[in-house]
């Protein structure tokens, strides 16, 4: 028994935690890392047009 | 007395907000596209929100508690499905895709999505007749269970709560569209999470935390059970914090639970709809955590409540109400204070309100566009087109009004059938159409028909909980068999039939042009 509960139904309460943080991780990595990479991207690109500008 | 004079002023002020809210919807509609898909203008919060509220019904809410304090915490499961399939499966291999496809093919309903890409009005006037049929039944059993609910609390006629229930929700809608609907969705999903939060928090506070709680539920013997007069001594056999034994009879009604509810989810046509507003694919993402926080804090703490309530009332010296549906409103109303019993009470009426105003959009676009101004009256502008579905959609709430007012048992298998038919139906032509190019309109006719005739067949002959009702017993008398959910045979069924259908009888050459224009953005 893990707090009261056998172990398929603790798989099921914890599946179900785990789940829930994987949705927030999803929302986080778009959220942040997503956003950095577009901005990265974003900023290549106006270098790169710059460049072509220069020359 | 007091009890009606708060019915009454709290009802008001849902009138006046939610009236309000209709009319600032009203003032946004201009076109078609916003009345069916909200201008496709939605960001993340308001989608999760609607989706969730859509999703969790008050039949989610005092149901299922009611039914895994029979079962146990077995139940959970479906929580771990719900947050797994229902939002992180949904959005990411559904709403992303069927968003794109929406956009490439104008599409702002389900029918017409499948119309569209399969180049047939046909299709999507019949699955718009489909989907209204069944979804005027579920609505009114909607309407039917929270009414019933107000009725025993305030002591207020069941036809009066059914009338202003109907009314209120019909003004909302029909005024202002899907813009009145999915916000009106952000403020009952904010009263729904309030009180199943404080719920919850209550429950496990006065049974000591969450270790201690689930040691005494586990502590629960059969006799101890019995003494309570609970179901659980017999349903629950290896204790209510335990799976059953496998393939006993009630590991047989929680697999069919699990799935019938869990997978159906992804064709569910009131849930697709929001994909198709959203004002971008961030949108869309976003949704993801906001949307697993609302279903989370709904699904997962109405099961896991449930099987306290046996605790608490063998604690309190209470007996376990007759049905299922009557164990959370006697714990909220022995244990709580009064105030959280209104509080309470208006936070299922929120649940049952957004499923049902979700699905009278859906039901009245159905008939309105989908089988009216596609199938019958083709061509007609769009000031007509949105007047054609308002009509309709009165058509739709007059319809269910009388409906609940005159509830038939005809009615309550059809609103039990809902979920399963609509995933047995519509979930393979769906799926392939979103995913392989060579689907055809041949396959999606077969995969639809066949889905729905088997699980018409299945409900009406077989299953334990239909069938008996409308033909007297179920043909097959083996519970292992009886017991399975339609979806369990229905839906792979669908899925060879559409695939089968394609490959034998292939796209013709404008199949294959808007085949090739709905890929164009994915």
């Amino acid at each position: 028994m893990i707090l009261g509960m056998d172990i398929w139904v603790f798989s099921a309460w914890i599946g179900t935690i785990l789940a829930a943080v994987l949705c927030l991780f999803y929302g986080i990595y778009q959220w942040y890392i997503k956003k950095s990479d577009e901005k990265n991207l974003s900023e290549r690109k106006n270098d790169q047009s710059k460049k072509k500008g220069v020359k | 007395m007091e009890d009606v004079i708060f019915f009454t002023i709290f009802m008001i002020l849902f009138a006046a907000m939610f009236s309000f809210l209709g009319y600032l919807g009203y003032k946004k509609t201009k076109t078609a596209e916003d009345y069916f898909v909200a201008g496709r203008k939605m960001g993340a919060i308001v989608i999760a929100f609607s989706y969730g509220a859509t999703f969790i019904s008050a039949v989610a809410l005092i149901g299922f508690s009611g039914i895994s304090s029979i079962y146990g915490h077995s139940i959970l499961w479906l929580a771990f499905l719900n947050v797994f399939i229902g939002i992180l499966i949904a959005f990411i291999f559904y709403g992303f895709r069927t968003r794109k496809m929406g956009l490439s093919l104008k599409a702002l309903t389900l029918p017409e999505l499948l119309g569209n890409r399969f180049n047939s009005t046909r299709l999507q006037s019949v699955s718009g007749l489909i989907i209204a049929i069944f979804m005027v039944a579920y609505t009114s059993a909607v309407f039917l269970a929270i009414a019933s609910l107000f009725q025993v609390t305030f002591g207020i006629s069941y036809e009066l709560c059914i009338i202003v229930f109907t009314v209120v929700v019909g003004i909302y809608i029909t005024v202002g569209g899907l813009y009145a609907v999915m916000w009106t969705h952000a403020v009952q999903g904010i009263l729904m999470l309030i009180g199943m939060l404080i719920l919850t928090i209550g429950i496990y506070v006065m049974l000591g935390g969450i270790g201690p709680a689930h040691e005494a539920a586990a502590g629960l013997t059969p006799e101890i059970l019995e003494s309570i007069s609970s179901p659980a001594a017999i349903q629950a056999p290896g204790g209510l914090t335990s799976m059953p034994p496998i393939f006993s009879q009630p590991f047989m009604m929680i697999l069919t639970l699990i799935f019938g509810a869990g997978i159906g989810v992804l064709a569910q046509p009131q849930l697709i709809t929001r994909y198709l507003t959203a004002k971008n694919e961030k949108a869309l993402r976003m949704a993801i955590p906001y949307g697993e926080i609302f279903i989370l804090l709904m699904t997962f703490t109405a099961f896991s409540i449930g099987p306290l309530c046996n605790v608490l009332m063998v604690n309190n010296g209470l007996m376990y109400p007759g049905t299922p549906d009557k164990v959370i409103p006697l714990i909220v109303s022995e244990l709580f204070p009064q105030w959280f019993v209104f509080l309470f009470l208006f936070a299922v009426l929120a649940a049952a309100m957004s499923t049902a105003s979700a699905l009278f959009h859906t039901a009245g676009a159905s008939i309105g566009r989908d089988v009216f101004e596609k199938g019958v009256m083709k061509g007609i502008s769009h000031e007509k087109s949105i007047k054609i579905t308002r009509i309709a959609t009165i058509v739709i709430i007059a319809a269910t009004l009388v409906i609940s007012l005159n509830p038939l048992d005809v009615v309550a298998f059809m609103s039990a059938f809902f979920f399963g038919l609509m995933a047995n139906t519509f979930l393979a032509p769906y799926t392939l159409m979103l995913y392989w190019k060579k689907t055809s309109k041949a396959g999606a006719w077969a995969g639809m028909l066949g889905g729905f005739i088997f699980t018409m067949f299945w409900y009406i002959l077989i299953y334990f909980k239909t069938a008996p009702q409308i033909i007297g017993s179920s043909m097959i008398d083996n519970y292992l068999i009886n017991m399975l959910d339609p979806i369990f045979i229905g839906l792979p069924l669908s899925f060879i039939l559409t695939y089968t259908f394609s490959v034998l009888i292939k796209q013709n050459k404008d199949e294959q042009k808007i085949m090739k224009k709905s890929f164009e953005n994915i």
